[in-house]
């Protein structure tokens, strides 16, 4: 039972650590990336199609990646280029992203809601692991994106903490006018930041075909992407910190599905459907003082050359 | 010819998703100009099918004020569909469980539905004055909860026998009566309208309009003049998500006259879509939502004619508010030209 709810848990938690990083991604570069979500949907839709129609599940997840990347490069060029209100733009994306998946799906496959199985991402390690007591389920599901996800918030520490770019790109997000005058160039840090976050959130998209389902549902982002949010928020636009929200909302999310599984007729399902996103407000509430996002998020920023 | 920016925008991002649309369907096999005939014909039509569109395009449109208030005072409020849906089901309760007299059971019905929308904005108010957490966030986190809940409420406890969850049929004396005999037009399109002017009218020509504005333009910049940043949060939030609800009130009481759970998937998204073309102002939402409203209709004629699957509505909304985004780039280009002041 512990040992199934772990491994669930990892399921449930990957796509939202891949949402949270690549929110902190943009905004740590000081772009509000709300568009994760449709990012998320699209990734999804791309790496389904790309794995269908190539027949391999590595190519898919390539197409994933790059759609997710691609609307990257649009919310980028709205709110870098055209200094447009990121909602605003992120919010079209979204749109876009919910109708045009939903009407592809259709047209392409004629029948609703869900589309036929493709292939899946091998899993690391033979079959005989799932013997193994405890941890046996968890290793038996990992693939090479969940080893990514697990190690991309310590990475995202190190660059951001230790390494000279990474100090570049957080005075892009706090002080663009600053960095500017220092030689920084604002415009391609936050490009290459948005499109990064857009690429994160592609690949965890793909993980809920490649990886979880092994098919495309409808819709099937199903407000990860906004969670991956609130995971950034609360862990404090930190990697650490938003890698473990995303942990905690994973677990919270494997716990009640194990829940739902063992305690039927007691309890209205709605009620441990709604766990996460009350989990969620109840984390935004009792969090201890501001949010403490980077100085210029949100704000475009007009060259001063 | 000089234009203001706030016309050039909505028309150009309208005019440029429409053809965008349309070179996506011609590059499926549709016939070119299909889609615009349908949009057409769909909602101009005929007499049902222009009351039609203006039915569809009612809730729309009272859903699309209330997103506007809150854009107002510079907030979005994202989780219409949620106040949408909880405001329609407290009104049904009350229009179907409560004994009145003609017109103030209706009355009393939609003040039910306004009521529960607002409420449903008071955490995600809350936590924006209190914690600075990003209002998009909360309210749709606060629209999870509220329609998971809703259709509990319409699956379970509220539920009247039948085949699809809905609740049990309202009250006569709580019905919106039609408009013109034969159709379905009905009494909410004037209310509609009515609102929209009352908005213009509170946002444009009163005090808390104005502080409503300044705190959509500038919130440091209010705070520092005295004005009660926090309390305007509150109300326009409060006042957003009750305009929302009475779009559901409207709904239910005009055209379904029960609650059906989730009578119209979508509809608070495409709201948040008319109040961005109606560039937030009242009556330009009127325009945005009528539109919006004849889209509705026009995509559904395609669904009938070709199969067009009805997510084509969505497409075409999405892409309107992507390049609404793309505002200053119009701006700039025609700033050049010398067209726009």
């Amino acid at each position: 039972m512990i040992s199934w709810v772990l491994a669930s848990a990892i399921q449930a938690s990957v796509p939202l650590i891949l949402a949270a990083e690549a929110g902190l991604v943009s905004e740590r570069a000081g772009v509000v990336n709300l568009a994760l979500e449709g990012m998320m949907l699209s990734g999804a839709f791309a790496s389904m199609i790309g794995a269908s129609a190539l027949g391999s599940a590595w190519l898919g997840l390539l197409c994933g990646v790059a759609v997710g990347a691609a609307l990257g490069l649009v919310h980028a060029y709205a709110s870098v280029t055209w200094a447009a209100d990121q909602i605003i733009s992120a919010t079209g994306i979204n749109v876009v992203a919910a109708g045009g998946t939903n009407f592809l799906l259709k047209v392409i496959f004629r029948h609703a809601g869900t589309s036929p199985a493709v292939p899946t991402i091998p899993k690391l390690f033979p079959a005989v692991v799932a013997q193994l007591p405890g941890v046996g389920p968890t290793l038996m599901n990992m693939t090479v994106i969940d080893v990514f996800a697990l190690a991309l918030p310590f990475a995202l520490l190190y660059f951001y903490q230790q390494t000279p770019l990474g100090l570049r790109v957080r005075s892009v997000g706090e002080r663009p006018d600053a960095a500017e005058s220092v030689g920084i160039p604002v415009h391609r840090v936050r490009y290459a930041s948005v499109v990064t976050s857009g690429a994160l959130a592609g690949l965890a998209g793909a993980y809920l075909v490649l990886d979880v389902l092994g098919f495309f549902q409808q819709d099937m982002s199903a407000g990860r992407g906004y969670l991956g949010l609130v995971a950034m928020i609360f862990g404090k636009w930190h990697p650490v910190g938003a890698f473990l929200a995303a942990i905690f909302f994973g677990v919270a999310d494997a716990v009640q599905i194990a829940l739902q599984l063992n305690l039927t007729a007691a309890i209205p399902k709605e009620a441990f459907l709604a766990l996460p996103y009350v989990l969620a407000l109840l984390a935004l509430a009792g969090f201890v003082g501001k949010a403490e996002a980077p100085e210029a998020d949100g704000k475009p920023y007009v060259s001063q050359k | 010819m000089r234009f203001s920016s706030k016309v050039v925008t909505p028309v150009v991002a309208v005019g440029a998703s429409i053809i965008v649309t349309t070179l996506i369907l011609w590059a499926m096999g549709e016939p070119p100009g299909a889609f615009g005939r349908a949009f057409v014909a769909g909602s101009f039509g005929s007499l049902s099918n222009f009351s039609e569109m203006l039915v569809k395009a009612t809730p729309l449109l009272v859903a699309a004020l209330g997103v506007s208030v809150a854009f107002k005072a510079g907030l979005f409020n994202i989780g219409v569909e949620g106040q949408i849906y909880a405001g329609g089901l407290a009104t049904a309760y009350v229009a179907a469980a409560w004994h009145l007299p003609l017109g103030l059971h209706a009355l009393a019905a939609i003040g039910a539905g306004a009521l529960v929308g607002g409420m449903l904005t008071l955490i995600p108010a809350w936590l924006k004055v209190s914690r600075g957490v990003n209002e998009v966030i909360t309210t749709l986190m606060v629209y999870y909860v509220a329609s998971l809940a809703v259709h509990y409420m319409v699956v379970n406890p509220l539920r009247a026998p039948g085949v699809v969850p809905a609740t049990r049929p309202i009250a006569g004396t709580a019905v919106l009566p039609v408009l013109v005999r034969g159709t379905r037009l009905h009494l909410g399109v004037v209310i509609a309208v009515v609102l929209a002017v009352l908005l213009w009218f509170l946002i444009y020509r009163t005090v808390f309009g104005f502080h409503l504005r300044s705190v959509g333009e500038n919130r440091t910049a209010a705070a520092y003049s005295g004005i009660p940043v926090s309390r305007v949060v509150y109300l326009a939030m409060f006042l957003s998500g009750a305009v929302a609800g009475v779009a559901g009130a409207i709904q239910v009481l005009g055209v379904d006259h029960r609650f059906f759970d989730q009578f119209s998937p979508g509809l608070g998204f495409d709201s948040i879509a008319v109040a961005l073309v109606g560039m937030a102002h009242p009556l330009g939402t009127i325009l945005a939502g009528f539109l919006f409203g004849a889209l509705r209709t026009g995509v559904l004629e395609m669904t009938v004619r070709f199969g067009t699957p009805k997510a084509l509505a969505l497409v075409v909304e999405g892409l309107t508010v992507l390049f609404l985004a793309f505002e200053r780039l119009y701006r700039v280009r025609l700033l050049r030209e010398g067209r726009v002041s």
